[in-house]
């Protein structure tokens, strides 16, 4: 098993190319995909301190996993508004570059 | 494992949201009926069952009849104190007018769908639970819920092409920012020992932790996304020109007050360590500045009250750092107050634009030109929103900032009290640019002025002279405020 350490370096590290994802590249659809990458970085890192926290408290609390659960249906309700809306800018545009989207500026 | 049993003050606390949600699902489900599918009526009706539903939540506020906070509430995930009601409350009163207004604007341009109304309802719901929400889990769900119902009605007019342009890019950064708000919970979760309610965060005495300053920062950094705070507000003037106007409104003065309740009382709980204090001193300077100098040579309305949004933004930072700061919160009663002082005068200027927006497009700043001779009460309402925004005496906003000011200085930070002080002269030019034009410019051209819609006309007149009252009249609130800010800690 891994311990606490990695799995947050771990989460820290696809959080951190979640981010580049974002910013840098001009696809919407890898945007999209590194937006649900951050989040579920994010799950790594709950679940592990979730394990940690139910093996050192005597009542044996999962909040952590709980937690991540929650994420995971906000983060498909996410990626339903996402899709939607890239599909709206697909038909407006017929284009999913980011950089053609820049009509409003200043 | 106890048994599933809800005490009346849990059914209690959730009223307000349940009756916010329920209307929502009514208003969709009423126009299933409507078989002539035709998007230019004004729906009368959905307008009455959404002002019902939120007169019923707003009374439901009032039926717990004590003003002492009941402790926390579903195993730790929310509380029924003074600061959540009062932030209901505001939020409340806001989806009733936008509500109102809603009917008028989207059937002039023929978008007048009960999708509207119940998204409005939906998030209205969301943030009702953000202002009580003790528990990271319930503030994360409750601000994802408010966020994607905002998204959808930032791009609600499908056919134009920068309303799903400001919306797409709406969605993104929030999206960006939510992923920043986990992440910083999940640091704040692992290192508080396992907590995560806001009251077992406090206790666990964590904040000397590097790395929990890290989760609060990061907390903060995806709350200031959503308020739109330098250098996190790339997004607002955006949206804030391509969304329809009424969505924009609501934002403005929803989303940002829930969230404003929300950080305050995470931030109250938390604590942060010594390096936050000075981060939130560099983010009010940066916000104040940039917002008002940026707004000074804007020529679209809609552009200008974005940044003005933003500046206000500044302000509403001080509140927030004195009483993280000083850790006595009688002192940082200005922040209820501002933000109700705001809600007003924000949705009596959003009122006007609506107005403006069913008659044309265009939305510069000499489009105004002489609109005191054609429309002489929208003139004066907007004129009162515009001074009370500057902070002018004799109006709620001079009141707010006299109260955010007295408040930095008495705990020390004179250099922000000042700073504030200048920037919101500044600020007075800009906004007494559509004054002028309005009140000493001849009409530039003759487009016809649509009579406004009676949702709208009622909007600007209550606002506008509850910006007055509440200017020759704060007493009363001022207590409020103060009183329910010292219910967060219970």
């Amino acid at each position: 098993m891994f311990s606490l350490p990695v799995l947050l370096y771990l989460s820290a590290l696809l959080f951190s190319i979640g981010i580049y994802g974002v910013l840098a590249r001009r696809n919407i659809l890898v945007v999209l995909m590194s937006l649900e990458l951050m989040l579920n970085a994010v799950n790594i890192a709950l679940v592990g301190f979730g394990r940690v926290h139910a093996l050192s408290t005597t009542s044996g609390e999962h909040s952590g996993q709980i937690f991540t659960l929650m994420v995971l249906a906000v983060a498909a309700a996410e990626a339903a508004i996402g899709l939607s809306l890239l599909l709206l800018i697909w038909r407006k545009w017929k284009t999913i570059d980011l950089r053609e989207l820049c009509r409003l500026s200043g | 494992m106890e048994p599933l049993s809800l005490s009346r003050a849990e059914i209690l606390a959730v009223l307000p949201a349940g009756f916010l949600f329920i209307t929502g699902l009514i208003q969709l489900l009423s126009d299933l009926g409507d078989t002539s599918k035709n998007s230019r009526h004004e729906k009368t009706h959905l307008a009455m069952i959404g002002a019902t539903g939120a007169l019923v939540a707003f009374a439901s506020l009032f039926v717990q009849g004590t003003l002492a906070s009941t402790g926390e509430l579903y195993a730790g995930a929310m509380t029924d104190d003074l600061f959540g009601r009062l932030g209901a409350g505001v939020i409340i009163v806001t989806s009733l007018f936008v509500t109102l207004m809603s009917g008028g604007y989207l059937s002039s341009s023929g978008n007048n769908k009960a999708e509207f109304h119940s998204l409005i309802n939906f998030s209205a719901g969301a943030m009702v639970l953000l202002c009580q929400a003790t528990n990271l889990v319930s503030i994360f769900v409750a601000i994802e819920t408010l966020s994607l119902a905002v998204y959808v009605l930032a791009g609600f007019f499908k056919e134009n092409k920068s309303a799903s342009e400001g919306a797409f890019k709406y969605f993104i950064m929030g999206a960006f920012s939510s992923g920043f708000l986990l992440f910083g919970m999940a640091l704040v979760y692992g290192l508080s020992g396992g907590s995560l309610s806001l009251s077992g965060i406090a206790a666990s005495g964590a904040s000397s932790d590097a790395l929990f300053a890290v989760g609060v920062l990061l907390v903060l950094i995806g709350f200031a996304f959503k308020v739109g705070v330098v250098p996190f507000h790339s997004w607002v003037p955006d949206v804030y020109q391509g969304a329809p106007v009424l969505a924009v409104g609501w934002m403005a003065v929803a989303v940002k007050s829930a969230s404003f309740f929300a950080l305050c009382r995470f931030l109250y709980h938390s604590g942060g360590g010594a390096y936050l204090d000075q981060i939130l001193v560099a983010l009010s300077v940066v916000t104040m500045i940039l917002g008002n100098l940026a707004a000074l040579n804007q020529q679209s309305l809609k552009r200008m009250l974005a940044y003005s949004g933003i500046a206000h933004s500044g302000y509403l930072m001080i509140p927030v750092l004195v009483a993280l700061s000083g850790n006595d919160l009688s002192i940082g009663a200005s922040l209820p107050f501002y933000l109700c002082a705001y809600a007003a005068t924000t949705l009596a200027a959003f009122g006007v634009l609506t107005a403006l927006s069913v008659s044309t497009d265009r939305d510069n700043i000499g489009d105004l030109n002489g609109l005191a001779k054609s429309r002489p009460m929208l003139a004066l309402g907007f004129t009162i929103a515009l001074i009370s925004l500057a902070g002018i005496p004799l109006t709620a906003g001079f009141i707010g900032k006299l109260m955010i000011f007295s408040d930095a200085i008495g705990a020390g930070f004179i250099q922000i009290a000042i700073i504030g002080i200048l920037t919101s002269l500044v600020s007075v030019y800009y906004y007494l640019r559509p004054v002028v034009a309005m009140w000493f410019r001849d009409p530039r051209s003759s487009f016809d002025l649509i009579p406004a819609p009676w949702g709208v006309q009622f909007t600007v007149g209550v606002c506008g002279i509850a910006t007055i009252f509440v200017g020759l009249f704060p007493d009363w609130l001022v207590e409020l405020s103060r009183i329910s800010v010292e219910t967060i800690l219970g």
